[in-house]
């Protein structure tokens, strides 16, 4: 991914506007149509390796039954087809997919947060602020109640 | 071509067309017959609560029970009743009936404040305080645990940190490394390709979506075609049918996972290889794999996709516990649980092995 191309989705993500909700349409686009060109290119290349694949040894004789063709063609298939997505090619592509999708989710994210905060409404960030708070008030809560309990039983020990 | 040949070819077409036309008819009736698909029936009772997470105790089936209980750490994802998914295929009642006390922790369903939990919160408070409730109601020193999947990773983390209090330690394909060839999870997890700051970044907790189609896509020949083919092949046999259902159900009720936690987990377990090289830290304790010295069993599915036998292999090869004892079944990640060979030859040997390791009396009083 270019320079430009992941600056507009870092500054889509911070303050999106509708020029860069198109740019970043198109980017989804992109990114559709670069996993679907990788899925198809693993396809393709499990395809071409199935013959040889699924050509039983010599001494076998050909399954006569469809389910039996099945058998061989799918466990051939799987296993080809998981080689093929098990390379560095595949990895980036779905990584990269990955990252735009969650990049046009931040800046959808930013942008319902402005409008509730237009409408004088919580957004998410004031409420991610007091689950923060109120996990860190949970954890204090729960030394608290150790210590306690701890101290009971020394109580306890102390008076038998 | 042989003649022969051709009317074999067309015997079989007509053959297969007949049981195409049987199964199909049997397809569309499926909607209108009564299916039994529960789960988790085995009879079980809550004993402690705290925020999302139950403590639940399993009613014993034997007369007398072992004296060590056992606590089952299940992941943060998917729901636990997959130990439980039917009476002749399930853990739980197959260790209830080798006279295991048997408890089990129902995570629930993360809130969104929850997104905030680290792996610390779940190791060291969470499992600590379902260890601690179970200390005082069975008045014993000591219990063992049992940890399946991401569970078995947190259980061996809590053994590390609190040996004294683990008994035995069963872990079941427990990921503790995916930086040596460990398949393509290993590989789309990669800092390279995988930015885990920026998904909890986003979502906050991981949505179960996400985790979904990343564990189908490890084999989606497989999981998303020949898996649905199986089923119409066995369209006619109730068995199958409803054992199918009820793992589609288990499949189709995931939970999401707490944002920190899973951020953690993945970065420190999975990118920077911190478990196995023995160099993790949780909450500033260092997790030092030479203390787990009890006994320990370690299964791995030798056809598991998920956590593949190399993913655990260096916990196993590290512990210095002298009463070790490393189980390779041939089956997949879900198939540990739930196949029909797990349960005639697995479970009722690591029944035993549990059962013979939980005699000792360690009652705190009388």
């Amino acid at each position: 991914m270019s320079r430009s191309k992941q600056g507009s989705q870092k500054q889509f993500a911070q303050n999106p506007n509708a020029s860069d909700l198109s740019q970043l349409f198109q980017r989804s686009l992109e990114a559709h149509r670069k996993l679907y060109e990788t899925w198809l290119e693993a396809t393709r290349d499990s395809l071409e390796k199935l013959q040889g694949a699924v050509a039983p040894a010599k001494a076998e004789p050909p399954p006569l039954s469809y389910e039996g063709l099945y058998d061989l063609w799918i466990n051939a298939y799987a296993k080809l087809f998981t080689e093929a997505m098990n390379t560095p090619l595949f990895a980036a592509t779905i990584g990269q997919y990955l990252d735009t999708m969650l990049e046009i989710k931040k800046g959808l994210n930013h942008s319902t947060g402005k409008t509730l905060k237009a409408l004088g409404l919580p957004t998410r960030g004031d409420l991610d602020e007091i689950y923060e708070r109120l996990i860190a008030i949970d954890r204090r809560l729960q030394e608290l109640t150790k210590q306690v309990k701890g101290l009971a039983q020394k109580i306890k020990n102390l008076r038998e | 071509m042989k003649p022969e040949w051709l009317l074999a070819v067309q015997e079989e077409h007509l053959d297969y067309s007949q049981r195409f036309v049987k199964r199909m008819h049997q397809a569309l009736q499926l909607p209108l017959e009564p299916l039994q698909i529960e789960v988790g029936q085995t009879p079980s009772h809550v004993v402690y609560t705290e925020n999302q997470l139950q403590l639940l105790h399993y009613t014993p089936r034997t007369e007398q029970q072992h004296p060590v209980p056992l606590l089952i750490v299940y992941a943060l994802i998917n729901r636990p009743y997959i130990l439980d998914l039917q009476p002749d295929r399930s853990v739980i009642a197959t260790l209830l009936d080798r006279g295991v006390n048997v408890y089990l922790i129902d995570w629930g369903r993360p809130g969104e404040a929850d997104k905030f939990l680290t792996l610390n919160d779940y190791i060291s408070r969470y499992i600590d305080n379902c260890l601690e409730a179970i200390r005082e109601r069975e008045d014993v020193e000591q219990v063992s645990l049992l940890g399946y999947c991401m569970g078995g990773t947190m259980s061996i983390l809590y053994t590390a940190l609190y040996p004294d209090k683990v008994k035995n330690l069963l872990t079941m394909a427990a990921p503790v490394t995916y930086n040596r060839g460990t398949g393509l999870l290993g590989l789309w997890s990669d800092p390279y390709y995988f930015n885990v700051d920026k998904l909890v970044d986003t979502f906050g907790n991981v949505p179960v979506e996400f985790l979904d189609v990343s564990f189908r896509m490890v084999n989606p020949v497989l999981i998303l075609f020949d898996r649905y083919v199986q089923f119409f092949r066995n369209v006619e046999n109730r068995e199958f049918v409803e054992n199918f259902l009820r793992v589609e159900r288990w499949g189709n009720e995931g939970v999401p996972v707490a944002g920190e936690a899973f951020q953690e987990f993945i970065k420190t377990i999975f990118q920077s290889d911190e478990l196995a090289r023995n160099q993790m830290r949780l909450g500033g304790r260092r997790i030092d794999l030479k203390k787990i010295t009890m006994p320990t069993l370690t299964l791995v599915g030798l056809h598991d996709h998920l956590v593949p036998p190399q993913a655990t292999l260096p916990f196993h090869n590290a512990i210095p516990s002298t009463d070790k004892e490393l189980v390779v079944f041939p089956a997949g990640h879900i198939g540990l649980s739930i196949s029909k060979k797990a349960h005639s030859e697995l479970w009722p040997k690591i029944g035993t092995w549990l059962a013979k390791r939980s005699q000792s009396h360690n009652r705190n009083k009388g």
